[in-house]
């Protein structure tokens, strides 16, 4: 892996992690959603600075190229990332449901009585 | 000028929920208490407008902090001086809450906690021993020493009532008591007695335990450093 590739990665996955840090510090997050991202964009800046943690996970399973191994890496976790959303997102539309449904009767049953 | 809320959320507590609520009304009628129905599907709302409790109804069930955090909204909005924590399912008891009150108010506390463990010992189980992991946890973080620290029985002064009320993330859980103290709240301990649940611990006891041990372990030692604190 070139000197440069390296520098670049490194930049870019520690400027990521500043820009998450600062953001999620700033805006109401939950804490576990804050906590993964921090958690991610930190094993980026880890994998940056030390190609030789994907040198070594490629040569064990005899990906060609270190590189495919850390996009692998990166797919797959953005999948987890991407489920836990959907699952969040559903649980949210269920809720909104619920209120809207909620509210409509109550408003009814009062306007009634 | 209100002096104290004891909330008291409720998910499904049909058996429960009306001695537990007799009992704080014999036993404090000069406090106000709040049931917070956590959109139960059983009897609990019903059981509380038979029995004309003061309680509130969440459409949507929230989960403990929710319905905690929605004590607290409540006890900010209507000026209180200091609110409790209690159990729905009768495992506390309301005779503590008066000398934990006069001692907060002596000492100025902002976080008073029952605690089991002052003057009793601990018995061996697992889940006591994940207490005492996570009391070590506390007191590395932030020097300071809490012998119970998942006593579910907390009294906040109004300090902390406007924290948990505006700020999110707010459990009734250790990790906010040890984010708290980082913002400078005060902890104490006062020793009380609880009603234990029936002995024996399932094996889904066991996951959940250590999830829970897991997270409130990261929370503490890893999270509340990265929280803004104000």
């Amino acid at each position: 892996m070139s000197i440069f590739l390296r520098l670049f990665m490194s930049i870019f996955a520690i400027g990521t992690f500043l820009f998450m840090f600062r953001k999620l510090r700033k805006s109401k997050v939950q804490l576990f959603e804050a906590f993964l991202w921090i958690i991610f964009s930190f094993g980026l800046v880890l994998l940056g600075v030390f190609p030789e943690i994907a040198i070594y996970f490629a040569q064990l399973l005899g990906i060609q190229s270190p590189i495919n191994a850390v996009f692998l890496a990166i797919i797959f976790i953005l999948i987890i990332l991407n489920f836990l959303l959907t699952l969040k997102v559903s649980g949210l539309e269920m809720k909104v449901h619920s209120l809207v449904q909620e509210l409509a009767i109550r408003e009814h049953d009062r306007s009634n009585e | 000028m209100n002096k104290l809320l004891i909330i008291i959320p409720a998910y499904n507590e049909e058996a429960n929920i009306e001695k537990t609520v007799r009992h704080v009304q014999e036993v404090l009628p000069q406090y106000d208490y709040l049931v917070i129905n956590d959109g139960s599907a059983d009897r609990t709302p019903e059981i509380c407008r038979e029995n004309g409790f003061n309680f509130l109804n969440l459409p949507v069930n929230l989960g403990l902090t929710g319905a905690f955090q929605t004590g607290m909204k409540y006890a900010y909005k209507h000026h209180y001086e200091y609110a409790i924590q209690y159990d729905g399912d009768g495992q506390h008891n309301p005779e503590y809450i008066e000398p934990m009150l006069q001692e907060a108010e002596r000492s100025e506390t902002d976080i008073m906690i029952g605690s089991r463990f002052l003057q009793a010992g601990k018995n061996r189980s697992l889940r006591m021993i994940g207490n005492s992991i996570i009391n070590l946890c506390i007191l590395l973080t932030t020097g300071c020493r809490i012998k119970d620290s998942t006593s579910g029985m907390r009294l906040y002064s109004a300090r902390m009532i406007k924290e948990m009320a505006l700020q999110p993330n707010c459990r009734p859980e250790p990790d906010t008591v040890a984010f708290l103290v980082l913002c400078g709240a005060k902890v104490s301990e006062y020793p009380v007695h609880m009603n234990e649940r029936e002995a024996g611990e399932s094996y889904l006891n066991l996951t959940a335990g250590i999830k829970y041990m897991f997270y409130m372990c990261t929370s503490i030692l890893l999270l509340n450093w990265f929280r803004k604190k104000g």
